[in-house]
């Protein structure tokens, strides 16, 4: 099948940057006649696929959203009173358009290039910022894929801070959500550590069978109930065990917060701060830490540091606890989280400010208030005397069956409890006719009182002892942004100190930052599709159900693999639930000491960080001279480690980009020995409709919907890794306690919700759907091509670390600086930043090799976009030159002193041997188009000695 | 058995390892311990040699002699060997992360010192951080640990001295 060939104009040529005289120029610059040679002498001839991949042919934008538009119509649109973590907001529109739907946001990547992501990581900070206001603790990170997660992450925190190693035992309080019951069971288990679900008021912790280290307790109870928990922390404390409240940050508006009863650690989920139900997510989840425990959190902390001006500056910090430096003993797998969700929840609370939240809160709290004493005046028990915002109504189970049915009639979902008692969560978004509604469904004919008058009536009914009395967010970001001029103008700020791709591309290897078109985000915010609750009944979701069979069903065409979970959300979740998949698997075959996991030298850090939560133990495959995976040592290590052999770990093609002609040799020699291959789908943007992992001996792979399939990064998340298994692994796949389950073994559930971050998985069927088998090959051979021109034309300036056995890489390639290091003084962080003022966002630095840059242009960039790269890179390279030769010192040169502010660069004194147009505006293209970097080089190490990572005081910005 | 301690340092370059290690070898003598390594260009040797009195002069000689005519500058050293007794107590492997900053070294040894711990061995390294790409000081070491002091205060001590010096310190038995 001939890459090049007929594809149908529409979509793929709007998705793919290069026009067609741009492809043939570019092959002929390589030597080649066609893209297909092209593919010939990179992908390996075993392992090529030899057929179209069997999806349906490419729609067109319209037809694809008319499509969409009919899957919408298909999910009932309810109010939902489910609760258990979600609940319905309403998405102040300035942040939705703003933000939300706005690509100068959401096509943002990870602020690791701290220079040009000024914005986005004070809208972080100020994230962090109300988190650590709300829950009263000194610091918190921003932020994580969702509240079940993060209660198991702070089982790891406790775990790892406990100060007795023969407390073994997790105490889990059975009124926690059951989803954060499951999630956590499973990280438990991978871990060997026993978990006690009990009342923890009850809970014996002198019992030294059942010493605990952490207690995980939820704040209000998942059915509503308001309890103090200040006595069982108490007791917790004695019995020297560490304790994380589940909370709910609107909740802890009216409430006392975490800090203040004494909690060790807060967690919860932020969606209800504005961020759409999206039938399970993308959603931001907070976690929050006594300060003594900061080096323990898991996820990325942005903290405060200052520029080599002197000015106050943000970053990422304290990084290196992180799995990209610690690798297996990293504190947490957690990679691409949530971000662009935080920013929504953060920007939230910036609009509204304390006293709009206050107000939000007791409007739901008085509304709930009012239908409890509705409800017991028609008869009806409410199960606890102090909630919040949830009821768990009580009564003669025919009577509350029935009122159930009523309500969906009428167009609300109730939650029912196996006792037949009903759960009703109120929201943001409840009005005194959705309480009458109720109550009519309740009262089932008797008489009842009005909504409005129980309204006026209703007091609170939050204990004296848990009303909150201090003040939080006094710091002026949440008490100047009242109108949406202002609110307007600030988020326009913070997106303008911030390059995406609205600006220039941004080729970061192993991240692959395509198009992320409009036509695949506009139906992401649809109602239909924003606002339905995770736990829906299914008949309430037959149009996301039918997407996701068409998205199951593609990817595993896509990757030759037979199921496919979409529970993961994250790439370093895919891996994880690939891990355990594999456990199950060899667990159910009575192999139960197969716990050894090899992984090359060259992985991610998340991989060996998966393996450590997985419960597997690490052993580091060596690479060869080429970059490959070394033979000789994975055959001895396989043979070593034959009897306990779990799995191999492997990326391809390869961290280092190439296409390893010895991929079936690789997964044979696993095989042999009792092992099972994950693949980790990071690079799969190399292989669609050229190559599937399930042909080359791969058991299991994970996808980064984020990186191939068109879901944007939102400035580190959303993202999704879904994964995709051979038929003897699908039995063994995780499964969700809410989801209905076909009773197969199955894995503990791994995230919050049964299909993840349901809303984005849109993007992905759009691109797919819009894109067809041809369109995706011809995506995967023209991202290959812009690779191969890249190492191409920058071959005499920079070498190419690797290349594959015909001399190509594969969709993203290596340049070597570091030699630059002894000639000039100039080091591969110098050139990164350098590129800022070439208006480019820095390739990948330092990884997989430290001191090189790995550049993935991908398919979506203009021939044009190349060649300014390329120039850019050049005259870098001209500039190092001109170091070594003399003409600028070391230590003083436009590469050392990179970025260039426009502050710096109009200031009276300029103290450099270089002009200011050096310095700002090096070629013709930045005199055309030049994006600012907000601040100069930032001093990370400053910022980690003293960490900041909450909102500084006014003063200091002011000297921005 | 004599030993010899002989440290070698100089410009790096190809066939360096190969030329010492011929030296030691046609000296007669056996190599109990070494290190070697290439700091920034500048190729660094340590090497505990066994062998009888005649073979630890002839290696003394040739190798001053390969010094002279490969520009290395030797030194050996005999002193203090059997002094110290072995150290008795818990061995562990310790490495810090952290970003580059002055006084990790000094300040994990002095504490070390305290605690009445024997550094064995101790390497660090300046490396561009994966994806940052910030300047990441690692530092591994292995140390003998009196038995009285025992892995939770080790631990204990180790990552209150993290918190002051804003790094992270993992311990694991070795
Ligand atoms: C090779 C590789 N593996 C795994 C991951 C982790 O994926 P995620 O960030 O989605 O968790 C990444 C990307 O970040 C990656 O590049």
């Amino acid at each position: 099948m001939a890459v090049d060939s007929n594809v149908s104009p529409g979509f793929v040529s709007r998705h793919v940057g290069p026009r067609e005289a741009d492809v043939a120029k570019m092959l002929t610059a390589l030597g080649l006649s066609s893209l297909e040679e092209l593919v010939e002498q990179t992908v390996p001839a075993d392992i090529r696929l030899d057929r179209a991949l069997a999806i349906e042919p490419a729609a067109s934008e319209q037809a694809a959203l008319e499509e969409l538009r009919a899957l919408a119509s298909r999910n009932r649109l309810v109010k939902s009173h489910l609760g258990m973590g979600y609940h319905d907001t309403f998405t102040p529109p300035v942040l939705q358009r703003n933000v939300l739907e706005n690509p100068g946001w959401y096509t943002q990547y990870t602020p690791y290039q701290a220079e040009i992501s000024q914005g986005r990581l004070e809208a972080l900070l100020n994230f962090q910022t109300m988190v650590c206001d709300l829950t009263a603790l000194p610091v918190a990170n921003a932020s994580l894929l969702d509240e079940a997660t993060a209660a198991a992450e702070a089982m790891h925190v406790m775990y790892d801070a406990a100060s007795d190693p023969a407390a073994r035992t997790l105490l889990v309080s059975d009124r926690c959500h059951p989803q954060t019951l499951s999630v956590v069971r499973t990280r438990a288990e991978a871990l060997e550590l026993p978990v006690v679900v009990a009342d923890p008021a009850r809970f014996d912790f002198q019992d030294p069978a059942t010493r605990p280290f952490g207690v995980v307790l939820q704040y209000p109870d998942t059915d509503g109930a308001l309890h103090d928990p200040r006595e069982v922390i108490a007791r917790a404390h004695a019995a020297g065990a560490l304790v994380a409240l589940g909370a709910d940050l609107l909740a802890l508006t009216l409430l006392a917060a975490p800090g203040e009863l004494g909690a060790d650690l807060a967690y919860g989920s932020a969606q209800r701060f504005g961020v759409p139900l999206g039938f399970g997510g993308p959603h931001a989840a907070f976690f929050a830490a006594r300060a003594e425990l900061v080096r323990k959190l898991p996820g990325r902390i942005i903290g405060v540091s200052r520029d080599a001006h002197g000015k106050p500056a943000l970053r990422m910090a304290l990084q290196t606890r992180e799995q990209h430096i610690r690798r297996e003993k990293a504190t947490s797998n957690i990679c691409t989280a949530q971000a662009l969700l935080a920013i929504v929840a953060g920007g939230y609370a910036v609009w509204h400010g304390p006293d709009g939240l206050r107000a939000i809160a007791s409007r739901a709290h008085g509304l709930t208030s009012a239908l409890a004493a509705g409800v017991r005046g028609v008869g009806l028990g409410v199960a606890s005397e102090h909630f919040f915002d949830t009821l768990r109504v009580t009564g003669d189970a025919a009577r509350l069956a029935r009122a159930y049915e009523r309500a969906l009639e009428r167009g609300h979902l109730l939650r029912r409890y196996e006792d037949g008692s009903l759960g009703v969560a109120l929201d943001e978004t409840t009005t005194t006719a959705d309480v009458d509604a109720l109550l009519e469904v309740f009262a089932d004919g008797r008489p009842r009182g009005a909504a409005a008058e129980l309204v006026a009536r209703a007091g609170y009914s939050l204990p004296t002892g848990l009303v909150r009395t201090s003040a939080f967010l006094g710091h002026p970001v949440f008490h100047a942004h009242r109108s949406e001029t202002e609110m307007l103008r600030y988020l326009r700020l913070l997106e303008s100190r911030d390059l995406s791709l609205v600006h220039a591309m941004i080729p970061l290897g192993s991240c692959t930052m395509k198009l992320n078109a409009s036509a695949e985000m506009m139906p992401v915010t649809w109602p239909e599709f924003g606002r339905l609750h995770p736990f829906a009944p299914p008949e309430l979701a037959a149009g996301y159900r039918a997407l996701f069979a068409d998205l199951e069903r593609w990817l595993a065409e896509i990757t030759g693999f037979s199921a496919v979970s979409l529970q993961p959300n994250a790439g370093s979740q895919g891996e994880y639930a690939g891990l355990l998949t594999i456990r199950a698997y060899h667990d159910a075959r009575g192999e139960t000491q197969r716990r050894v996991c090899l992984i090359p030298a060259s992985a991610h850090g998340t991989n060996p960080a998966s393996a450590v939560m997985a419960g597997l133990e690490v052993k580091v495959v060596r690479t060869d001279a080429r970059g490959n995976v070394d033979l000789e040592d994975l055959e001895r290590l396989a043979r070593e480690h034959a009897p306990r052999l779990a799995a191999l770990m492997i990326t391809y093609p390869s961290t280092h980009g190439v296409f390893e002609e010895s991929i079936r040799r690789i997964t044979a020699i696993v095989h042999e020995h009792g092992g099972q291959v994950y693949l980790d789908g990071a690079n799969m943007n190399a292989q669609v409709g050229l190559c599937r992992p399930g042909d080359y001996g791969a058991d299991v792979c994970h996808l980064n919907l984020h990186k191939t399939f068109a879901i944007p990064h939102g400035g580190g998340g959303p993202g999704m890794g879904p994964i995709a298994v051979a038929p003897h692994l699908a039995p063994y796949l995780p499964r969700h306690p809410i989801a209905a389950s076909d009773g197969a073994p199955g894995s503990g559930a791994i995230a919050a919700a049964p299909w993840g971050s349901a809303s984005v998985l849109v993007i992905s069927w759009a691109y797919i759907r819009m894109m067809g088998p041809d369109g995706l090959r011809r995506a995967s051979a023209v991202a290959i091509l812009a690779a191969n021109y890249l190492a191409h034309e920058l071959r005499e300036e920079f070498a190419v670390v690797y290349a594959g056995a015909r001399g190509r890489v594969a969709h993203e390639c290596i340049l070597d600086v570091r030699p630059f290091k002894a000639t000039s003084g100039v080091e591969v962080e110098d050139v990164a930043k350098r590129l800022m003022d070439y208006g480019f966002h820095a390739p990948t630095m330092s990884f997989p090799i430290p001191g090189t840059l790995m550049i993935e242009p991908t398919e979506s960039e203009p021939l044009h976009e190349l060649e300014r790269f390329v120039e850019a890179m050049r005259c870098i390279r001209e500039e190092i030159r001109a170091v070594e030769a003399g003409v600028w010192p070391r230590g003083d040169n436009p590469l050392e002193n990179a970025p260039h502010t426009a502050q710096a660069v109009c200031a009276t004194e300029w103290p450099h041997p270089y002009s200011r147009e050096v310095a700002a505006f090096p070629t013709r293209a930045t005199r055309e188009r030049k994006f600012w970097p907000a601040v100069g080089r930032v001093d990370n190490a400053a910022g980690d000695r003293k960490l900041v990572c909450t909102c500084p005081p006014i003063e200091d910005y002011a000297a921005r | 058995m004599p030993e010899l301690v002989i440290s070698a340092i100089g410009r790096d370059r190809p066939g360096l390892v190969e030329e010492v290690s011929r030296c030691v070898l046609d000296a007669g003598l056996n190599v109990a311990d070494s290190r070697m390594v290439n700091l920034r260009g500048r190729f660094a040797l340590l090497l505990l040699g066994e062998g009888s009195a005649e073979h630890l002069a002839e290696a003394r000689r040739a190798l001053s002699a390969l010094g002279v005519e490969r520009d290395l500058q030797v030194a050996f050293g005999s002193e203090g060997g059997d002094a110290a007794p072995p150290a008795a107590g818990l061995a562990f492997r310790v490495e810090t992360y952290s970003l580059d900053q002055p006084g990790i070294v000094h300040r994990t040894s002095q504490l070390l010192h305290r605690l009445g711990a024997n550094i064995e061995e101790l390497e660090t390294r300046l490396e561009s951080a994966p994806f940052s790409g910030d300047a990441v000081f690692r530092m591994r070491l292995r140390v003998t640990v009196p038995a009285g002091v025992g892995p939770q205060r080790l631990r204990s001590e180790l990552a209150g001295l993290g918190t002051e010096l804003s790094c992270d310190i993992d311990v694991e038995p070795a």
